[in-house]
């Protein structure tokens, strides 16, 4: 059962934005009806892309998103699965769900700051591919030698 | 970067304590101060970084964070749970961090160490002349 409707936006570097129309369920899911996504990957061709996803409870999630990308998220809407959970679109990004939480907040705070969308996609993608090169490269070297030590906590 | 080597013996070990000697357990000055952060509560990547950088001359940012933190879990020395998913991060969970048990008998064992160290340089200060 759908709880709300949200608005999409697609927002390219270069600060042109478009926006759509999706259904988010009461489990947070999102269902995407864009199924012109694909005219738009056409259109920007293999520009990147930021994008972001704006609910009305302000829940906010900004992903660089490659074409190819774009085209898997496009399969998996148009596949059997028709509900796309948040979760799974941050993870088509290589980097784990809390620290795509913290980017969350980090981009927050760089839009209070006041600084110009150029600097903000800068810092960002600085931020992103930091992360890329933390958790694919250097931690699974380092967790060569370091225990296994996984100790969550369920408390 | 100063490593500490702590005289704590790891959890893994901890059955066969009497048996063995204890194994130390190195500690980057990095990794110290995430554990002195976390001493007592419960914080999230950002909230670290935050209560890090007040007053650092070098920024830490996620590139140095996140590394210690994997570190300091393979290592038992901190423990994390999931946070309840939150608006302004997309439905995307944080991870909390806290100091466990090891962490802060490590963290003790080094701040002792470095109390030692400040009074042997103060006496030896002392006896040049307080230079």
């Amino acid at each position: 059962m759908l709880a709300w409707l949200g608005v999409l936006m697609v927002e390219l570097l270069h600060g042109e934005v478009r926006e759509m129309v999706f259904e988010v369920s009461a489990e947070d899911k999102v269902r995407f009806l864009l199924l012109d996504i694909d005219a738009i990957a056409m259109l920007l061709k293999k520009r990147k892309l930021l994008f972001f996803i704006d609910a009305m409870d302000k829940s906010n999630i900004q992903v660089y998103v490659t074409v190819n990308e774009l085209k898997k998220i496009q399969s998996c809407i148009l596949s059997d699965e028709p509900r796309l959970p948040l979760i799974n679109l941050l993870q088509l990004c290589k980097v784990p769900e809390d620290s795509i939480a913290e980017l969350g907040i980090l981009f927050r705070r760089f839009k209070e700051s006041d600084c110009t969308p150029w600097i903000l996609c800068l810092r960002l993608l600085k931020e992103y591919l930091t992360l890329i090169w933390v958790f694919l490269i250097r931690v699974r070297i380092e967790n060569i030698w370091l225990p296994s030590g996984d100790r969550q906590t369920d408390d | 970067m100063f490593v500490f080597e702590a005289n704590v013996m790891p959890a893994k070990k901890k059955k066969n304590s009497s048996d063995k000697p204890s194994k130390p357990i190195k500690i980057s000055a990095i990794d110290q101060d995430i554990l002195t952060v976390l001493l007592g509560r419960e914080l999230y990547g950002l909230e670290i970084l935050d209560q890090l950088n007040l007053g650092r001359p070098f920024e830490l940012r996620f590139g140095s964070l996140y590394p210690a933190l994997n570190r300091l879990e393979k290592k038992g020395l901190v423990t994390w749970k999931w946070g309840d998913e939150v608006d302004e991060s997309g439905g995307a969970r944080r991870k909390y961090y806290k100091v466990s048990g090891l962490g802060a008998r490590t963290l003790r064992e080094v701040q002792q160490y470095r109390a030692g160290l400040a009074r042997r340089a103060d006496g030896g200060a002392s006896a040049w002349g307080g230079a």
